[in-house]
């Protein structure tokens, strides 16, 4: 009876110490704004991921892990007096580069819907694993569009999968 | 019989963490901007035809960028801001009739004297100048007119002026 109980407690301790979280948490960074530049009132103007005013967030997490990318899109950038310029972001506008600032290695994905990733430390040891997602977009300004600055926040979200 | 064995069997459980903590993945987030400056938008209009008046078949004239019978144009874009000009010139207003030396100054104001910058114009090629702090940039047009046995009559070919930021 004793020896049985003692066996029913060790299993029931196990699953324990198996959910334990341990390790690198996930890290993001938003290293490079998404910049259109100058713009003129009544052209559209589009910045590709590949280009270098396209935007960067560097990731970091735990090699193998599995993770899921989300982005809160602006649909509008603000400038003088609350005027308006809509953004727009296509199927293709983000991509995913394991190796950390290299903007030339990128997979494309469609940063309207939630991305799925796998840390990989590309052979660095126990070291995190880093790596970055771009961002481009764009951009139409109204031909009665006010002259000024405008700005929106690109938040993304990165979270482990179990 | 003896009941302890269940008794320690519920503390055990007690002590497990609950499933949804331990599993609850953890997640983080940053933020970056979108930016961008929007200039006003770019007009230009061709204010005087460039006229060499009324000639003989054979007959050289020269119109400055100075003169009243000057070609000129204005440019209207952001204050302060630098554009490009390109200009596509005739080479002739028609048979016997060769357009050349071409001459130009460029102002903030509508004066091709006092405070003008001169250029060389050349088709194809880029000027670049700062507008003025009312939005306004003047460009003004001289060239010398050969004509060498030309048939009567009146002649013209169009002066244009692309402008961009």
């Amino acid at each position: 009876m004793w020896r049985t109980s003692g066996a029913l407690l060790m299993l029931l301790a196990l699953p324990a110490r198996a959910h334990g979280q341990a390790g690198q948490p996930p890290q993001v960074q938003g290293r490079r704004n998404l910049d259109f530049g100058v713009m003129v009132a009544g052209v559209p103007s589009v910045v590709a991921r590949t280009a270098g005013g396209a935007a960067q967030f560097d990731l970091r997490g735990r090699d193998g892990q599995r993770a899921l990318v989300t982005f809160t899109l602006p649909s509008e950038m603000l400038g003088p007096g609350g005027a308006a310029i809509p953004l727009a972001f296509g199927g293709a506008d983000a991509g995913y580069a394991e190796e950390q600032g290299n903007q030339a290695l990128q997979v494309a994905f469609d940063p309207r819907v939630p991305y799925t990733l796998t840390f990989r430390n590309r052979g660095t040891g126990n070291a995190p694993a880093r790596s970055s997602v771009y961002l481009g977009g764009r951009a139409a300004p109204p031909l009665s569009g006010v002259p000024g600055t405008y700005t929106a926040t690109i938040t993304l979200t990165l979270a482990y999968l179990p | 019989m003896t009941r302890r064995p269940p008794s320690r069997l519920l503390l055990a459980l007690a002590l497990l963490p609950g499933a949804g903590a331990a599993a609850r993945a953890q997640d983080a987030s940053g933020a970056a901007l979108a930016t961008g400056v929007l200039q006003a938008s770019l007009a230009v209009s061709g204010l005087r035809s460039l006229d060499f008046g009324r000639i003989t078949p054979t007959m050289t004239v020269v119109v400055p960028p100075t003169s009243a019978a000057a070609g000129q144009f204005l440019v209207q874009a952001a204050a302060g801001s630098s554009v490009g000009l390109v200009l596509t010139l005739p080479t002739s207003l028609g048979t016997d009739l060769a357009v050349g030396a071409w001459t130009g100054r460029t102002n903030v104001v509508n004066d091709a004297t006092t405070g003008a910058l001169a250029f060389a114009p050349a088709s194809g090629a880029t000027l670049r100048r700062t507008v003025g702090s009312t939005g306004t940039l003047y460009v003004f047009l001289g060239a010398t007119l050969t004509a060498t046995g030309a048939a009567p009559g009146s002649y013209s070919r169009p002066i244009v002026l692309n402008v961009a930021y």
